[in-house]
């Protein structure tokens, strides 16, 4: 038996190390530009009937981890728009906010259905544009794009108190 | 001792038992099972190394049955045909539909315009008349990727949208008073029936065509596109409408104003929608492989199918929803058996309140629920004993029919959350009764489950909690014997560390005496890359003269193990298990699984 388990131990150490790993995606080149520069800053957006100004980080974990499904101020349902893999927006958010890489996130919410916690799982959408436009559609919808792609059909929420551009911003790509 | 109750525990303990020594020839099983293990782990490399090689370069898309995170392809835009019809006196529909699913187009208010957004269409054949008897100056026209329809809405008229599938009906009812389209003026259009009729007729078939004509060519493309996912990994999920309710959006007329909606009124967006269609269930697959080798004398080294568990949900609305799991699996007498483990009507009006009403997985502790027949969620290959599954030996009644409702406590710190269920609780009354009682219950006194647990926000990953279960046990024969069972845990999970920490405390009162039962398992894992090392310790010991679950006496022990995932939804576990037993030898386990969703 302990034969057994050592040769297991040595067969299953040499497979790990010689297996390759699927990695969250690299970033595309779009978002190198962005870090090459300045830092860019996350900036977390709503729809502009959301009277919500404020969140603080954890509050804004509690809604994109679907802790809580439903707005407190009467919109109904929480609509969390993530951008699809690859994106480096996406990478913040999971760092940042999710604490998860891309197999954490799909387990995360595989294991929220499971256990009958909720059906919602983030919608996907492949660009800012799209992002800026879901939520400009949806009344309970959040989401994030970098801080120089949001536009006026959209409004920004302070994280902790403060807007992207503030010292002390943490949303950081 | 009630013989019902002992019969499940006794069919595990009866395997334990077996275990006086080593068998003879072992050596030579454990040396054919790490070849035959080299062969599989250099099998499952190749398979992990193609599908990563085949992993697309584009990822997921606004899709719906798309889950967050898995890969699907981006859907090539809809094909959209618009009609223009006049029923009934003082309403007009304008008809839209697609080749494929119209669940996120959009509506608004411009001015006195109401406009209709549909994201990655383009816009075929529209017949859409300029004027209306509810609006004015109406188009449709093609925005970059959308289709853009526009209505200049008369004063008064009323907009309510109704759709399904593929499908929207935009209808404007104009106020009766305001309505241009007199009777003389309908009689009028009617002047020659027949000849409308046959060019409406002509129209309609020739626009069913082209809309046959496009689905087709949408199937050939969607075969074409599961042919080419075949060797990734899906899993399908409800990704669900995006818009709430259906609102009806009110022309800016003076006297209809105040019923417009907030949104409306505000000159915000406002996303209209309504789900006329039937509901459909979305399935998500778990199943697992094993490899089990043990010295227990008498028991051979077998390979054995696991549990193929196909959960599903579907929304029925938006605050109801069903939540059901089948579990197909072979017994030890290799004959496959099936079961509705779960089977649930949920409804959900906000964080603070989730009924649930038929057969539920009770909430004792945390691994019960966490962790039931998806074997893939949990790090290791075996249940703790603790929450070993009753028809498996366990004691615990894990099962339940009747109601569950949980949620967030209003205004409570720490994200504190409630549990309260109610249901028949477990068999004991004869040895043929299976341990869930599905259908009918023994007594007419129900099983009861109260618990709180917390989710502090300040630290993502810890959750604690604990529960109080009472029921009253009524084997035939015996005297009622009241049960209560204690369960409490401090669990933390995030993408690096797991640490699992539950004990349980179960009390039968019999014939003026009272027996405990205590049982506890801590268990620790940390990630290195692909691989999740952990380690378990479980202990459970039932007093020598507890009146039902005897049998099981006192176990306790060592697991070390380590899963490795092959692939984000596949996962290899491996798991050697040292078991001390009272008045019987230790038993040795092998354990390998290959667990995996799909």
């Amino acid at each position: 038996m302990k034969r057994a388990a050592a040769l297991l131990a040595l067969l299953l150490t040499l497979a790990a190390a010689a297996t390759p790993h699927n990695t969250p995606a690299s970033a595309p080149p779009r978002g190198a530009s962005a870090q090459a520069g300045a830092p860019q800053e996350l900036a977390i957006i709503v729809n502009k009937s959301n009277p919500t100004d404020n969140l603080s980080l954890s509050e804004l974990r509690e809604y994109f981890l679907a802790e809580r499904g439903h707005w407190p101020n009467g919109l109904g349902k929480v609509r969390v728009v993530m951008l699809e893999p690859g994106n480096p927006e996406r990478d913040a958010v999971l760092r940042l906010i999710y604490d998860m890489n891309e197999k954490g996130f799909t387990s995360y919410f595989l294991g929220k259905k499971f256990r009958g916690e909720t059906l919602e799982e983030p919608r996907q959408q492949s660009s800012p544009p799209d992002v800026i436009k879901f939520i400009s559609y949806v009344s309970g919808a959040i989401g994030y794009v970098a801080a120089g792609e949001v536009d006026a059909s959209v409004k920004v929420v302070r994280v902790d108190g403060l807007a992207p551009g503030d010292p002390g911003y943490k949303l950081r790509l | 001792m009630p013989a019902a109750l002992r019969r499940l525990p006794a069919l595990a303990a009866a395997r334990w038992e077996r275990a006086a020594a080593p068998a003879n020839g072992m050596e030579h099983t454990f040396r054919r099972t790490a070849l035959l293990l080299l062969c599989l782990l250099l099998a499952a490399r190749a398979v992990a190394a193609q599908a990563a090689a085949d992993q697309p370069a584009v990822l997921n898309a606004d899709a719906p049955g798309a889950i967050a995170g898995a890969p699907t392809r981006r859907l090539p835009k809809r094909i959209v045909l618009l009609r223009t019809s006049e029923a009934r006196p003082a309403e007009t529909r304008v008809t839209v539909s697609a080749d494929s699913p119209l669940d996120d187009y959009a509506v608004r208010r411009e001015g006195g315009r109401l406009i209709v957004e549909i994201p990655w269409a383009s816009v075929r054949s529209p017949q859409l008349s300029a004027e209306g008897r509810a609006f004015t100056g109406a188009r449709a026209e093609q925005d970059g990727d959308s289709v853009r329809l526009s209505f200049a809405l008369r004063p008064g008229t009323n907009v309510r949208l109704a759709g399904g599938f593929n499908r929207v009906e935009i209808i404007f009812t104009a106020a009766a008073a305001l309505v241009p389209h007199d009777a003389t003026e309908t009689q009028g259009t009617n002047v020659e029936p027949r000849a409308q009729g046959g060019a409406g007729e002509a129209e309609e078939l020739r626009q069913m065509r082209a809309q046959i004509a496009a689905l087709e060519a949408r199937v050939r493309e969607l075969e074409d596109r599961r042919q080419a996912a075949a060797q990734t990994p899906s899993t399908p999920a409800a990704v669900e409408s995006a818009a709430a309710t259906a609102q009806p959006v009110v022309a800016p007329a003076q006297p209809a104003a105040a019923a417009a909606p907030p949104a409306a009124q505000s000159g915000a967006h406002t996303h209209v929608e309504d789900h006329h269609g039937a509901p459909t269930i979305q399935f998500q697959g778990f199943a697992d492989v094993n490899l089990r080798a043990s010295d227990e004398k008498g028991s051979h080294t077998s390979f054995a199918l696991g549990q193929l568990d196909l959960f599903m949900t579907s929304r029925l609305s938006e605050k109801f929803n069903v939540l059901g799991e089948l579990i197909v699996e072979a017994n030890e007498r290799n004959e496959f058996t099936f079961e509705i483990h779960r089977l649930l009507l949920q409804y959900a009006p906000n964080d603070y309140f989730h009924l649930g009403a038929g057969r539920y997985h009770t909430g004792i502790g945390y691994y019960n629920t966490a962790y039931h027949h998806g074997l893939w969620f949990q790090t290791a290959a075996t249940r703790p004993f603790i929450f070993a599954f009753e028809g498996k030996g366990g004691i615990l009644p894990l099962h339940n029919v009747g109601l569950t409702a949980t949620g967030r406590v209003p205004g409570a710190p720490f994200g504190l959350h409630y549990v309260a269920e109610v249901g028949n609780g477990r068999a004991s009354r004869s040895t043929l009764d299976s341990a869930v009682q599905t259908a009918v219950d023994e007594n007419n006194r129900k099983a009861f489950n109260l618990g709180l647990f917390a989710r502090p926000r300040s630290t993502p990953g810890l959750q604690a909690g604990f529960s109080v279960y009472r029921d009253r046990l009524t084997p035939q024969g015996f005297s009622p014997i009241p049960q209560t069972i204690s369960a409490g845990y401090v669990v933390f999970q995030n993408a690096r560390y797991e640490s699992l920490n539950e004990f349980v405390l179960m009390r039968l009162a019999s014939g003026g005496r009272v027996f405990n039962t205590s049982g506890f398992y801590t268990q620790f894992a940390r990630q290195f890359g692909g691989a999740r090392p952990f380690f378990r310790y479980q202990y459970t010991n039932v007093p020598h003269d507890n009146p039902v679950f005897a049998d099981v006496g006192r176990r306790n022990g060592p697991s070390f193990g380590v899963r490795y995932d092959l692939t984000d939804f596949a996962a290899f576990k491996a798991q050697l298990d040292h078991t001390s037993r009272r008045s019987l030898s230790s038993l040795n386990e092998l354990f390998l699984q290959l667990a995996f969703t799909f």
